[in-house]
């Protein structure tokens, strides 16, 4: 069984500093006692380093190293098999700090190349974890978000400088009410005028 | 200045609904309710407004000639509004709540008068009761602890609260007690009364020997007066009671109910015997117990009502100053009806109409004629020649009903289906166990039934699934519904929804949480396949039904753990686990509905497409830790278990309200830091890349996500969204809001790319500017001024035409009307000149002849010269 560590850098996301460090064992299982799949260690996961960034939130990262073990050339062959025999490959991830488990299969048929994406909660606790399609990464951590505000400010920001560029472009209208209306006023005049004296002696 | 132009002209455009004053009921219409009756006060005159107290915690005024709505006040909802008492007489008074009780004095025309706290604090772990005096004004509160008992009486006149000490009482908890005359408070234990006088406490209990051995007993305070009926299986003994005790009046046998009324300071006492299955013989006894014969009646409860619950007589006095009664009665299926004494029921009202828990539209069968012509299509070909006179009959047939004069009452009898499909029939289940079937062009109850051993799942709804549609002549319509039996278990009920006969009634031994559809037998009767998620298992229903099947299921524990299922043909297998955020409790699920999506991307302003995601697979899931006062939303795909999309929002609580159509998810929720009502948005695309015609989970790309935060300034309780025929037309978010008004709110605005700082592009693409605030304008209230009271639910479904949507609003009130979210786009204006473009036409094509003619004339001359 030879062990070797990877260290990646990941784009992931993250909405609060970590102190804790998670640690995921992963289990595999691709053989059947009965109804019950019969789990196997596959890997271990451990997050080192969750740097956050609020402002930009693509900027933050995560430092993970992945602990693996090597399969028997058996174990290889039955892996082989199940796709062939239309059967899943299952995997069981386990967060060591809370004791959960969460379970995802799937029917690749190279399912040991798949990435494996773990879904993490805000806390840093594993809710999920899901096969992709193979990636250059092995494992890619995805920790909530933080949901979109309104965003007020960036508005308010926005009718400000138009208000500005407005006033800039048209500069300050200090005609008097007259000299901006004439020319509704003039015919309204006319207008009221005309018909005064179309009936000088109506009533 | 011109973006603005832009928002003003996109917003008005989009939400130019509203209304004309001369189309106000034209194709809507509000049925108000006011819950199942608790109590019942007759008013201040015989013949004027009666009041009612409700389970649903409204005071209403009724009309008593016409059982029409005078007034009603809504009280709130939760524990605070609980009606505990209302006075007998007079003007309404009431007290609600508990926790302090509230005295209200409401005058007749449904003003209030006063209201005031009542003073006293209970004991603690007491329960409470209270009697009102409306004459003289008081309240007495009597609190009953598992030891003693304490009696306070409150005179609003005085403002002064008399408390007592307690009383030792042992018995007054596990007993049933009442207080009559309001001065006498009487306790049954076992075969004992136990009387205590208001006016002398500091006496005690005085016990009398009910000297029978009938077991099972039960107390009735009468409501007028100092006498209590106690009474058995066969017996009832009516006592009067005094400071001194109780004693024995007189004894009857095999009565159902007993009651009394006061008339002109004369207590008449009224004994009810069943004399058929649905109706009550009531006579009338004088002070000296002596039978008056002119007062004897027959009440019979019309067969769309289910049995007596409680009855209540009024004396009142005729032209000729001889004493008669009404009386008004309550039903188990929440009915009320009054009775005068000749036993004609003066009006009735159908309050588990208020309690409506579900609704589904039914299309109404074709006519005879057309069912005729589809079934040609349908048979198998048996010839040309028959087939050929078959044609030629029914469109000879066609052809005689044309000419046929039209019969009025046919309307109402010919629930046949129409050229556009706005006319459906609403199916609704209801709390208390009636179904009803309305019609949703009138609001008219085409049939009733109430089911006494069939109530509501645990989450407060049953399933309605409907098994075979009305397109599949001559096999008969099912719709099935499952509820919860009273008995354990649960319980299902198939029925031709258009007449109301029942096809099959069976007891299931499951807890029903799942249902999904199968595929059509040959018979077109689609089975169900019902999921128990606490033991695990599964059955289909009906037994018959094709047992071929592979459905995906999702099931979220209360915890927060969420796990996907494969049925497969009566096997269970769990597939994936995930478990949401640590200490989150699950708040919703949303799953999309059966919908046509006529769009496959949506165009940008250079002319690419950006396709949408559309995974019929995907449930979005709401959960809310209140410890670290956090909502999380997650999208997930049911079949692979993968979390698509997962995010938080901080200080932020429920209620959540949610909508999950198409490539979209819309939530509401409430932000407790800014203290408003926020409504997100997200939508998923799959990219520029052209997706494969079917979608599947397994190969499914992981989708770009868009979302977006608004305000909306109200107060969210329901959501839903529009559908229509294919899906071509825009859709509308229906928000229902805390006053009762339904708020149409345009997808359009709820987009989350709408730009923050809009380009050309954003303009060619016709993306409204991002403004953080949904602006609602007035005119884009769908029920104008008929606000719908405590909204539950908002049921939607498509017309006949792709324009336009049936809405139906349902909680204490019905409301229904339909809207057309992009304008009546396929239908003329109802305000369009038929007359007028015929005068027009025929103008033209005289105008026309009559210049031929004299062109030709001009012509002729024109030759000879």
């Amino acid at each position: 069984m030879i062990k070797f560590i990877a260290v990646f850098g990941l784009l992931v996301s993250c909405s609060e500093t970590q102190d804790i460090r998670p640690v995921f064992a992963l289990f595999h299982s691709f053989e059947l006692e009965g109804s019950e799949p019969i789990w196997m260690a596959r890997a271990k996961v451990t997050v080192d380093a969750l740097t956050h960034n609020p402002s930009n939130r693509t900027a933050s990262k995560a430092m993970i190293s992945i602990e693996s073990n090597q399969l028997t050339p058996e174990e290889r062959r039955k892996v082989d098999n199940l796709a062939l025999s239309g059967k899943r490959y299952q995997l069981k991830a386990v967060d060591t700090s809370t004791g959960h488990h969460v379970i995802a299969y799937t029917y690749h048929a190279d399912p040991l190349q798949q990435t494996l994406k773990l879904s993490l909660d805000p806390s840093g606790f594993l809710e999920g974890v899901t096969f992709l399609p193979a990636g250059r990464e092995q494992v890619i951590v995805d920790i909530m978000q933080l949901a979109p505000q309104p965003e007020t400010a960036t508005y308010i920001q926005r009718m400000d400088h138009e208000r500005r560029e407005r006033e800039k472009t048209q500069g300050q209208d200090n005609r008097n009410f007259f000299a901006k209306y004439w020319m509704y006023i003039v015919p309204l005049v006319i207008f009221l005028l005309i018909s005064g004296a179309g009936n000088p002696e109506g009533q | 200045m011109f973006e603005l132009k832009i928002l003003l002209f996109s917003i008005g455009c989009l939400t130019c609904s509203g209304l004309f004053e001369d189309q106000v009921g034209k194709w809507d219409w509000l049925r108000k309710h006011v819950g199942p009756v608790k109590h019942v006060n007759f008013g201040t005159i015989a013949g004027g407004n009666i009041f009612v107290g409700t389970a649903s915690n409204v005071l209403a005024s009724i009309n008593s000639r016409s059982g029409k709505l005078v007034w009603r006040k809504i009280l709130q909802e939760d524990e605070r509004g609980v009606i505990h008492s209302l006075s007998r007489r007079g003007n309404p008074i009431l007290v609600t709540g508990s926790d302090p009780p509230i005295l209200r004095s409401f005058h007749i025309s449904g003003a209030l008068h006063w209201e005031t706290k009542l003073p006293s604090t209970p004991p603690k772990d007491s329960e409470q009761e209270h009697f009102i005096d409306a004459e003289s004004m008081t309240v007495v509160s009597v609190y009953t602890s598992a030891k003693d008992v304490v009696v306070s009486q409150f005179s609003y006149a005085s403002q002064e609260t008399k408390t007592s000490e307690p009383i030792s009482a042992p018995f007054a908890r596990l007993s049933k007690c009442t207080l009559v005359d309001n001065s006498i408070y009487v306790c049954l234990v076992d075969q004992t009364l136990k009387v205590l006088a208001l006016s002398d406490l500091a006496r005690g209990f005085i016990s009398s020997d009910l000297k029978t051995d009938a077991s099972a007993l039960e107390l009735k305070g009468l409501p007028e007066g100092r006498f209590v009926a106690v009474r058995s299986k066969v017996s009832t003994w009516l006592y009067g009671v005094s400071a001194k005790g109780a004693e024995l009046l007189r004894q009857f046998d095999d009565l159902t109910e007993i009651t009394n009324f006061k008339h002109n300071d004369v207590v008449y006492q009224v004994l009810a015997k069943r004399s058929e299955s649905s109706c009550w013989t009531l006579s009338v006894l004088d002070s000296k117990f002596s039978e008056v014969s002119e007062l004897r009646g027959e009440i019979c409860i019309p067969n769309v009502f289910s049995g007596i619950r409680t009855l209540d007589v009024m004396g009142l006095s005729k032209k000729d100053a001889a004493v008669s009664y009404r009386a008004v009665v309550t039903t188990d299926d929440a009915g009320v009806l009054m009775f005068q004494k000749e036993g004609r029921v003066v009006w009735s009202r159908e309050e588990a109409l208020s309690e409506v828990t579900n609704v589904q539209f039914v299309d109404l069968p074709l006519s005879d004629i057309e069912a005729h012509i589809e079934e040609e299509f349908t048979e198998k070909p048996t010839g040309v020649l028959s087939m050929l006179i078959k044609r030629i009959y029914s469109q000879l047939q066609q052809l005689a009903t044309f000419f046929e004069p039209k019969n009025p009452l046919a309307k109402n009898f010919g629930l046949v289906r129409d050229n556009f499909g706005f006319h459906k029939v609403v199916f609704m289940a209801t709390k208390v166990g009636k179904l009803f079937l309305v019609d949703n062009l009138s609001g008219d109850i085409l049939w009733s039934r109430y089911l006494p051993n069939i109530r509501p799942f645990s989450n407060g709804q049953y399933i309605t699934v409907t098994q075979r549609s009305t397109a599949h002549i001559p096999h008969p319509p099912v719709l099935s519904i499952f509820g919860r039996s009273p008995s354990g278990g649960s319980r299902v009920l198939a029925l031709n929804p258009i007449t109301g006969q029942i096809l099959d009634d069976q007891h299931l031994d499951i807890t029903i949480t799942q249902y999904s559809l199968l595929q059509p037998n040959e018979e077109f009767l689609k089975g169900v396949v019902l999921y128990d998620e606490t033991t695990r298992r599964t059955i289909v229903y009906p037994a018959k039904a094709n047992t071929n099947y592979k459905h995906y299921l999702l099931t979220v524990g209360k915890r927060g753990v969420a796990d996907g299922f494969l049925l497969e043909d009566g096997k269970i297998d769990r597939l994936w686990s995930i478990h949401l955020a640590a200490g989150s409790e699950v708040e919703g699920v949303a799953v999309k509905g059966q919908e046509n999506v006529h769009s496959q991307g949506r165009v940008l302003g250079d002319r690419s497409v950006l396709y949408k995601y559309i995974n019929p697979n995907l449930a979005a899931i709401i959960s809310r830790s209140a410890q670290q006062n956090s909502v999380f939303v997650y999208l997930i795909d049911v079949v692979t278990g993968s979390i698509i999309y997962q995010t938080v929002h901080r200080k932020a609580k429920g209620p959540i309200h949610m909508v999950h159509s198409e490539n979209w998810f819309v939530y509401s929720y409430i932000n407790e830091k800014m203290r408003r009502q926020e409504i997100s948005a997200i939508d998923l695309y799959e990219g520029f890349e052209q997706p494969n015609d079917t979608f599947s989970s397994f190969s499914s790309v992981q989708p770009q996500v868009e979302h977006n935060t608004f305000i909306l300034p109200d107060y969210i309780v329901q959501l839903k969204d529009t559908v229509t025929e294919k899906g071509i037309t825009s859709k509308l978010i229906l928000a229902a809001n805390a006053q009762g008004s339904i708020l149409e709110i345009p997808k359009a605005m709820l987009d989350p790319r709408r730009p923050v700082n809009p380009t050309m592009l954003h303009r060619e693409e016709g993306l409204i500017p991002y403004v953080p605030e949904i602006l609602v304008p007035p005119q884009s209230i769908l029920n104008y001024n008929q606000s719908v009271a405590r909204v539950r639910g908002i049921e939607t479904a498509p017309s006949g035409l792709e324009s336009t949507c049936l809405v139906l609003a349902y909680g204490l009130d019905l409301y229904y009307t339909r809207v057309a979210p992009s304008q009546n786009f396929d239908i003329l204006k109802d305000n369009f000149e038929h007359y007028f473009i015929l005068v027009v036409l025929a103008a033209l094509v005289t105008a026309t002849y009559v210049t031929r003619a004299l062109s030709a004339r001009k012509a002729l001359k024109a030759a000879w010269q």
